[in-house]
């Protein structure tokens, strides 16, 4: 959050606590249960980054504020790693920054999908869009 | 041509008279120049025009000498074609010249990476007088960033990589089977690579704060314009990046053995930050709902 707080567009939307960081309980519930898994294994389907797409639409985000988002939490997440490194193995860390930065961008591209998806059907609908514009 | 008893020496004294060089520069003037009086020298010279054509050239044959531009035509360009020979061609003599005599003071040899930097004007004899000794020598080790160490920084580990790295992306994206669907030649999809590489490589080997402002990133603006034109969705271009992303994560892992720990985090940091930073800058214009026409005009006179 507070990498966020110093980004000023992504202040132009105004949200709470709550609603900025909604999404993350359940992504890094997913980039654990990735972690823990056989390196071989599939990609578990999940669509809470579709949800997550939605409701950024529904806030008037843009996609450079989406990836700007993921950048931050990429950034922040790789620096609680380097925080806490004297415990861990760096030998084998860098399995999981391979897995840490695919399942974000993974989610991120499906938050994307979702949301230009919307983008499109608010240009082709007759109706105005309802969602409101980044200032 | 007198010819001795020893065939083997003559094979050698053939052989060294034909030492392969690879002239890179977008100027043909200099191409054919250069080439023509090196080739009066006993070189055979293979001219490349462009980055990508002198990445292919040095992945795929045997050179003796590399000759190069830096500004290729970017700033900095001379430097990923030296990182690629490095790897391809590790015996090769690598120089490097530049017209800005305050530019080629400034690059050390560490972050090049080359056996020489000339500025331009070159003066031929003395150039012909260089290869020859560097050739007589073999060339020197890899510069090594931790004095009394074998350990190297991540830095130049990408840096070295860095042709690999590109190919083993296209070979990823080539499998991805909602990439195929867009078809480009190599060159076309991988035309925003090289300079990708050289920023990442100036951010790792700048010490400042992660989120430290860099130069402004026009190529990462054209190729999000590029990649509209070129029928991709937006979700197409993050796919990419997340490629991108592991395979550059992938070539660090396959290196642990060289690398310096001590820095490997904020180093992971840097790079994710930076291929994001790019990714968004890529959107930015690909989705072209969000800049300023005079940003735009600006851009467009910079890539012209």
């Amino acid at each position: 959050m507070k990498r966020v707080e110093e980004v000023p567009s992504l202040l132009e939307i105004s949200l709470s606590h709550q609603e900025r960081t909604g999404h993350l309980p359940q992504l890094i519930g997913d980039l654990i249960a990735r972690l823990r898994q056989p390196e071989k294994a599939e990609r578990p389907d999940t669509t809470s980054a579709n949800d997550h797409g939605r409701v950024r639409f529904n806030q008037g985000y843009s996609v450079p504020m989406l990836v700007d988002e993921s950048r931050l939490l990429q950034v922040s997440i790789f620096d609680t790693l380097r925080r806490h490194q004297e415990g861990i193995d760096l030998r084998t860390m860098m399995s999981g920054v391979v897995i840490i930065a695919d399942e974000c961008d993974a989610q991120l591209k499906d938050t994307v999908e979702t949301f230009m998806d919307l983008e499109q059907a608010a240009h082709h609908d007759s109706a105005e869009p309802t969602r409101p514009k980044v200032a | 041509m007198r010819v001795s008893g020893n065939i083997d020496a003559l094979r050698s004294e053939l052989g060294r008279g034909r030492r392969r060089v690879l002239l890179v520069d977008d100027y043909e003037l200099v191409r054919t120049t250069m080439a023509e009086i090196l080739e009066q020298h006993d070189f055979e010279v293979i001219s490349a025009t462009s980055v990508p054509d002198a990445l292919r050239l040095c992945c795929n044959e045997r050179f003796d000498v590399l000759l190069c531009d830096l500004h290729m035509p970017r700033p900095g360009d001379g430097f990923t074609v030296v990182g690629a020979m490095r790897h391809c061609n590790p015996e090769a003599v690598t120089i490097i010249y530049s017209g800005y005599p305050a530019l080629g003071a400034a690059m050390s040899d560490v972050l090049l990476q080359a056996d020489e930097v000339l500025v331009k004007p070159l003066i031929i004899p003395e150039l012909i007088a260089l290869i020859d000794q560097r050739i007589a020598q073999g060339r020197k080790s890899v510069p090594r960033p931790i004095p009394g160490d074998n350990l190297e920084s991540v830095a130049v580990v990408l840096q070295r990589e860095s042709a690999t790295t590109i190919a083993d992306w296209l070979e990823r994206v080539k499998a991805s089977p909602e990439m195929v669907n867009i078809r480009l030649t190599d060159a076309e999809r991988t035309a925003h690579l090289p300079q990708l590489f050289i920023d990442l490589t100036r951010r790792l080997l700048h010490s400042g704060p992660v989120d430290a402002p860099v130069t402004d990133r026009v190529p990462a603006r054209i190729h999000g314009e590029r990649r509209r034109e070129q029928g991709y969705t937006a979700a197409q271009i993050v796919e990419e990046s997340r490629i991108l992303q592991v395979t550059i994560f992938k070539t660090l892992q396959s290196n642990l053995h060289v690398l310096d720990f001590s820095h490997l985090l904020s180093a992971v940091m840097i790079m994710a930050d930076e291929v994001d930073v790019q990714l968004k800058e890529a959107m930015n214009s690909y989705i072209g709902d969000n800049r300023d026409p005079a940003r735009i005009a600006n851009d467009k006179e910079r890539a012209a």
